[in-house]
């Protein structure tokens, strides 16, 4: 029988495998923008989750809202990333520190 | 006292069941899935088996409609490719909008007409700007 | 009946359209209209103007719920959204000349403005965690894009990726607890949270999931990676935007979630601000001193403001919130002025980049340097200018509610402040340079940022209204 904890338990693994991934992360930008997108996925689980368990559509209608947002967020996040490589020439996450202090 | 298995609460079995009811719903999928798995593997696996192989240098060589090949497959993309898929992850997305009120359309009526007519103009508006500033020339 | 309750709500609401289709027409005068034109620019000032018009409006001390509840007409909604639009005027105003001498897109640069105001508007309007999402990704969405706006200078590219990932981190924080928060209590909208039986683990945990978010987008230690390098990197014109119009956002976001939503709540989240004010305070006033950069020290000591700001809220009743919104709005002030000034030296050709190029300011431009000295006095709250008020209401509040310790820590943290305020005025002053050669000032821009910057003798002087307002609107 799967219960409403264990789509929390799978939300909470995978929000932490997100945080893991971005801050563990050291090479790759995009890897950083799979992980952000993996966060919100995992928002989006305990949504629809509490909205299944709570007979609520309300939490479904959020998820359709974070979805559309992070289609926008990604984009954003893509083209700032294209601009960083034009003028960096590289997307390393180490070699960005062109700022310290 | 009772072992999981002899349990006689009305209630977990009830959830029970209608667990596996709605599972059953699922069946034509299950089998769906098997039927494309066959169709899929079978023939690789017979043609692994039963051709004949003579490995040559020209057949080994990737084939490029007849050219030699000009790159490693794994090279970079243009950087145009991404601002395309940068602006159709927008427009694609922001047009699921549309599913969900299509189906509410004789509930919410004419001011739902009216709010998405509103909506798709904000959207037509972000297309006209980008067209006008030449984002969807690939030159 | 319907139809007339729809036109009601939809009157009450035309300031953000108005704002929204002026946003988008100064958008399509970016490729409409040839580079050179001035029309983008008075666009832009006249949208503002209409927007601060039909929503400035007097104190009621009713608040209507519109659209099914989901926002919310206050006056403290009503302060918020007239103040920020009088900031972004300002804010637009001295860009102007950054934005045509460096040949900046004008048509995105103004109308990204409008889209993050209009974010910032759906915030201090929200009634429900759906709204206070999407106004903040608005928010957030043109910021980002702002700050990436120089697209060949590596420094802000750099600058936009950090901000753009740690913004991200904060949305999905601030969405986690969200979630939580609504499967525990069974609802989205702000004044029906609560919870049944005692408070339990999972609210707790979406509580401090919920100030994490709110931390990283106030920039709080340990949450503020992203500010100090946000401000060095940004251009100019974005850092004074960023700098100012948000963080009366940034302040409404925390009143409407902990304030309207969570002040069940309130004895957990304060422990956690407590925490967060107590590192900001320190962090931001000791690093400070360590700059070189003008703008990242800058940066820092907005670090430390943060921390006051966090001291006012977690008093938790109306002393406490409407000090922090007083200091809010002070700062707000104060900071788009000392970017004010940053921006008219830049505009004649003597940038002050780094803190060495403030020395013989004082003999160069005595205005200009006077103007920041009156600026530097207030950010280190010494009396006779209204920084002196801000800080002083925030100990009150702390003190009357029985945080002692916490109120002397913030002094001897703004007194290790002073020091680095002070320092900028004794390059100024006291220290040669071998610049020479003023050029004459751009006149519109100097006389906006005197009054603006001699607002804040203005206010020492004459508090009181200010003062009440910001407590009418709390209460």
């Amino acid at each position: 029988m799967i219960t409403i904890t264990h789509f929390l338990v799978l939300g909470a693994i995978l929000f932490s495998l997100a945080v893991t991934g971005i801050f563990m992360n050291r090479k790759n930008l995009i890897v950083l923008l799979m992980s952000i997108e993996l966060m919100l996925l995992a928002v989006n689980i305990n949504f629809v989750a509490f909205s299944y368990y709570l007979n609520d559509l309300t939490g479904q209608v959020f998820v359709f809202f974070i979805l559309t947002v992070a289609a926008a967020e990604a984009a954003i996040g893509l083209a700032i990333l294209v601009v960083v490589f034009r003028n960096c020439g590289t997307i390393n996450v180490q070699d960005l520190d062109e700022m310290k202090g | 006292m009772c072992g999981p298995l002899l349990c006689t609460d009305r209630g977990i079995i009830d959830n029970y069941k209608n667990y596996i009811d709605m599972l059953q719903n699922y069946v034509p999928i299950l089998i769906f899935l098997a039927i494309a798995l066959v169709i899929g593997v079978v023939p690789l696996i017979a043609g692994m088996l039963l051709s004949k192989r003579v490995p040559e240098v020209a057949k080994d060589s990737p084939y490029e409609c007849g050219f030699e090949a000009f790159e490693d497959s794994r090279g970079r993309f243009d950087v145009r490719y991404y601002l395309v898929a940068i602006l159709f992850i927008i427009f694609d997305l922001e047009i699921a909008f549309l599913f969900p009120w299509a189906v509410a359309l004789r509930d919410i009526g004419i001011p739902g007409l009216l709010a998405m007519a509103f909506f798709l103009t904000i959207l037509t508006i972000g297309f006209i700007y980008e067209w006008k500033k030449g984002a969807l020339n690939w030159d | 009946m319907q139809i007339e309750t729809m036109i009601i709500e939809y009157i009450l609401a035309v300031p953000e359209i108005v704002l929204l289709l002026g946003a988008c027409l100064v958008l399509l005068t970016g490729p409409f209209v040839s580079a050179q034109s001035h029309w983008t620019f008075v666009l832009t000032q006249a949208v503002l103007l209409a927007t601060l018009y039909l929503c400035a409006r007097p104190f009621t001390g009713q608040a209507i719920e519109l659209f099914n509840d989901f926002y919310i007409d206050d006056d403290l909604s009503v302060l918020a959204k007239s103040s920020m639009s009088a900031f972004m005027m300002v804010v637009i105003l001295y860009s102007r000349g950054f934005i045509n001498k460096y040949n900046y897109p004008r048509g995105e640069y103004y109308s990204l403005a409008l889209f993050s105001l209009l974010g910032m508007m759906l915030i201090s309007s929200a009634n429900h965690l759906l709204m206070i999402y999407l106004g903040l990704e608005l928010l957030s969405l043109s910021m980002y894009a702002l700050v990436a706006m120089n697209r060949d200078d590596s420094v802000s590219s750099e600058a936009a990726i950090k901000y753009f990932v740690l913004g991200a981190i904060a949305s999905g924080f601030l969405l986690y607890g969200i979630s939580l928060i609504y499967g525990l209590t069974g609802t989205l909208f702000l004044s029906e949270l609560s919870v049944e039986n005692e408070i339990g683990l999972g609210i707790i945990a979406a509580v401090i999931f919920i100030v994490i978010g709110l931390a990283f987008k106030l920039g709080a230690v340990p949450f503020h990676m992203w500010l100090p390098d946000v401000y060095q990197g940004a251009p100019l014109p974005v850092t004074l935007l960023v700098a100012s119009v948000p963080k009366i956002a940034g302040l409404l976001l925390a009143l409407r979630l902990l304030m309207d939503g969570l002040q069940f709540m309130h004895e957990y989240w304060q422990q956690s601000l407590v925490v967060l004010a107590l590192l900001s305070l320190a962090m931001g006033n000791i690093v400070a001193i360590a700059q070189t950069n003008l703008r990242r020290m800058l940066g820092y000591s907005t670090i430390g403001h943060v921390g006051y700001i966090l001291l006012g809220l977690l008093v938790g009743n109306q002393d406490g919130y409407s000090a922090a919104l007083f200091y809010t709005l002070i700062y707000a002030l104060m900071s788009s002025a000392v970017f004010g000034v940053l921006l008219c030296a830049e505009r004649m050709n003597h940038p002050l980049e780094n803190l060495v190029d403030l020395q013989g300011l004082g003999k160069i431009y005595p205005w200009l340097a006077f103007l920041l000295l009156l600026l530097m006095f207030s950010m280190a709250g010494i009396p006779m200018t209204v920084g002196f008020y801000a800080k002083l209401n925030i100990l009150q509040a702390l003190v009357t509610s029985g945080w002692i310790e916490l109120a002397v820590f913030a002094v001897v943290a703004s007194v290790i402040g002073a020091f680095y305020y002070l320092r900028v005025i004794k390059l100024m002053y006291f220290e040669e340079s071998d610049t020479q050669g003023s050029q004459p000032m751009p006149a519109g821009h100097i006389s906006v940022l005197s009054i603006h910057a001699l607002l804040v003798v203005g206010l020492f002087l004459f508090p009181q209204m200010l003062l009440e307002m910001c407590k009418q609107v709390i209460g």
